[in-house]
């Protein structure tokens, strides 16, 4: 089992290795775990189940971040080549979608509001920002339907998706939302992101539901047969109690009906996302806390359906949370290891392919098909962690499993962060829009150097 | 007679509502960080009305509350949930509690946790 306070040992590991075409520095093993110090744009890490420490090799730490003011002169940083600069202020915007109109749908989920943003390519600020609905409970989830020429959006509210009317160039919802699920889930502690997308097929609604709890605390203990009639009743691994129905991610048709489960104990899906190329639905999963620093991993993960992730008795496989010790031998062998593994307690948030094509803010073309995912930052770990998006390498669609800093710079120091990365999304001339709830800020990252490569 | 009896049923009827109603909020909104028995993402909240601000032991307070010179005052909680940032800039506290009804119920089922 690799020490994580090793640094000889992490040093050895840190090697130069060719990747989708560029010479980069990939961090694995020991070396991979790291915290804000050693993040920079173009630090590659590759973490696999094997580097995971023992539960509680370090203790459970509590260090939530405090906000401070942008420092004079501090900025984001991205690799050579990008522009990064403020687009838009908003109230604490989180989840972020672009319409085919390339009009931009953020939610603001404290406010209960989704704002649209209009700007011509290139801008470097929008020309209109509008709101397109309000009063709504906690919206975060946003998805266009059908996804090529909608007529509706739908948005998922803390525990209810509902739809507005839509047709192109809109910028305030010309009807009332219509109910499409009435209740996501019997209870609604906990975790509050839904998330919402539409299968590629167009036939199927994705909706994403965290857990009520860290690890189930409140969950009843069944016996061996209980739970195993639970199961045969419900999906492999569903959760009980204050926990039915939550750590799944959810399908329905696009009227609301055919409810069934998709995926189950997959602790803290916040977004939901289908994968232009292949069709295939990804998550970014929150794992649980309180096991130490460097454990266990988040991920972002392709879902297969009726796949079963672990959550609350194990981790990243067959790995048992030993507060949970001895509960369910039944469930080894039946957990789904996920893709990509992120330094554990990052907070993965937002998820988004590059897909632009083409554009005025366009990116090199070994960006396209790869992912971009904004880690919205530790708490419950000594040293912080996350505070950035990061680029996952895809080859064909198939995620190798590294992970490279895109965007780093909201930390100031062991306390103090001045912005928090939610979403992630493609503007329609190629740039990356990232939103801040931290700093109340949606980032515009931008390709300049027209024609170069980025390194 | 009769109806002050119906008023003070009325009354009694929308306490205990209102108690429950908070309890029911502090479950939803606030216990997956305010964990009880501590080491959550945010402090211990037994006996916090009344209470100066950052002062439960063992918790890593931001400066912005330590510095606040707050008491957990009903008033103050109040004011701390309709926008924890607002009242409090650098707090690590961000959720929101829009409806000033569950905000009261929450506040009395926090003065109720001792």
């Amino acid at each position: 089992m690799p020490n994580p306070t090793a640094p000889a040992v992490a040093l050895a590991l840190v090697s130069g290795v060719c990747a989708s075409g560029a010479m980069a520095e990939v961090r694995t093993g020991v070396a991979a775990f790291g915290d804000w110090r050693t993040d920079a744009p173009g630090v590659v890490r590759h973490i696999v189940p094997a580097d995971m420490p023992r539960p509680l090799a370090t203790p459970p730490s509590a260090q939530p971040s405090a906000k401070v003011a942008r420092p004079a002169g501090a900025m984001l940083k991205a690799p050579p080549g990008f522009t990064v600069a403020a687009f838009a202020e908003l109230d604490a915007p989180r989840q972020i979608h672009v319409a085919p109109n390339g009009d931009i749908f953020v939610a603001e989920t404290d406010a209960g509001r989704i704002k649209v943003l209009r700007a011509s390519p290139g801008a470097a600020k929008p020309s209109t920002i509008a709101v397109f609905a309000e009063g709504l409970d906690r919206p975060f989830g946003i998805a266009f339907f059908p996804a090529a020429d909608p007529k509706w959006v739908y948005v998922a509210n803390n525990n209810s998706v509902v739809r507005f009317p839509y047709a192109a160039g809109n910028l305030k919802a010309t009807g009332a939302p219509q109910t499409i699920v009435s209740q996501i889930a019997a209870t609604t502690g906990g975790h509050t992101t839904r998330d919402i997308a539409v299968s590629a097929d167009g036939k199927t609604l994705l909706v994403s539901i965290g857990s009520g709890s860290n690890l189930a605390e409140g969950m009843p203990r069944k016996s061996a047969d209980e739970a195993a009639a639970w199961q045969a009743d419900h999906a492999t691994g569903a959760a009980w109690g204050r926990e039915d129905g939550r750590a799944e991610v959810i399908a329905f048709y696009p009227d609301g009906g055919g409810r069934s489960v998709f995926a189950t104990g997959i602790r803290n899906c916040v977004s939901v996302t289908i994968d232009p190329a292949d069709g295939q639905p990804w998550c970014a999963v929150n794992e649980r806390d309180s096991l130490g620093d460097n454990l266990p991993p988040d991920y972002v993960t392709r879902v297969k359906s009726k796949a079963f992730y672990g959550w609350p008795w194990y981790y990243i496989g067959d790995h048992e949370d030993p507060r949970l010790k001895d509960q369910r031998p039944d469930l080894v062998g039946k957990i789904t290891v996920p893709d990509v593994l992120v330094q554990p307690h990052s907070a993965p948030l937002g998820l988004a392919f590059y897909t632009a094509r083409g554009g005025a803010a366009a990116f090199p073309v070994a960006y396209r098909g790869d992912a971009f995912v904004a880690l919205h930052g530790s708490w419950n770990r000594s040293k912080r962690t996350g505070y950035k998006v990061v680029r996952l390498k895809t080859v064909n669609g198939v995620p190798t499993g590294e992970y490279e800093d895109f965007l780093t710079g909201f930390v100031v120091d062991d306390r103090g962060v001045w912005g928090r990365p939610v979403g992630v999304a493609v503007a329609k001339d190629g740039a990356l829009l990232v939103t801040d709830d931290g700093g109340g800020t949606v980032w515009r990252v931008a390709y300049a150097a027209k024609g170069g490569k980025t390194r | 007679m009769r109806a002050a009896l119906g008023l003070t049923l009325a009354l009694l009827a929308t306490r205990v509502f209102a108690q429950g109603d908070g309890a029911e909020t502090f479950e939803d909104r606030c216990s997956i960080c305010h964990v009880a028995g501590g080491g959550g993402q945010g402090p211990n909240l037994t006996g916090v009305v009344g209470r100066k601000a950052a002062t439960a032991p063992g918790f890593a307070y931001t400066p912005a509350l330590k510095n606040s010179g707050l008491t957990w005052t009903a008033a103050n909680l109040d004011k701390f949930l309709v926008n924890p940032g607002a009242l409090v800039p650098g707090t690590a506290m961000q959720v929101r509690i829009n409806d000033a009804a569950q905000r009261a119920a929450l506040v009395a089922y926090l003065a109720t946790a001792h």
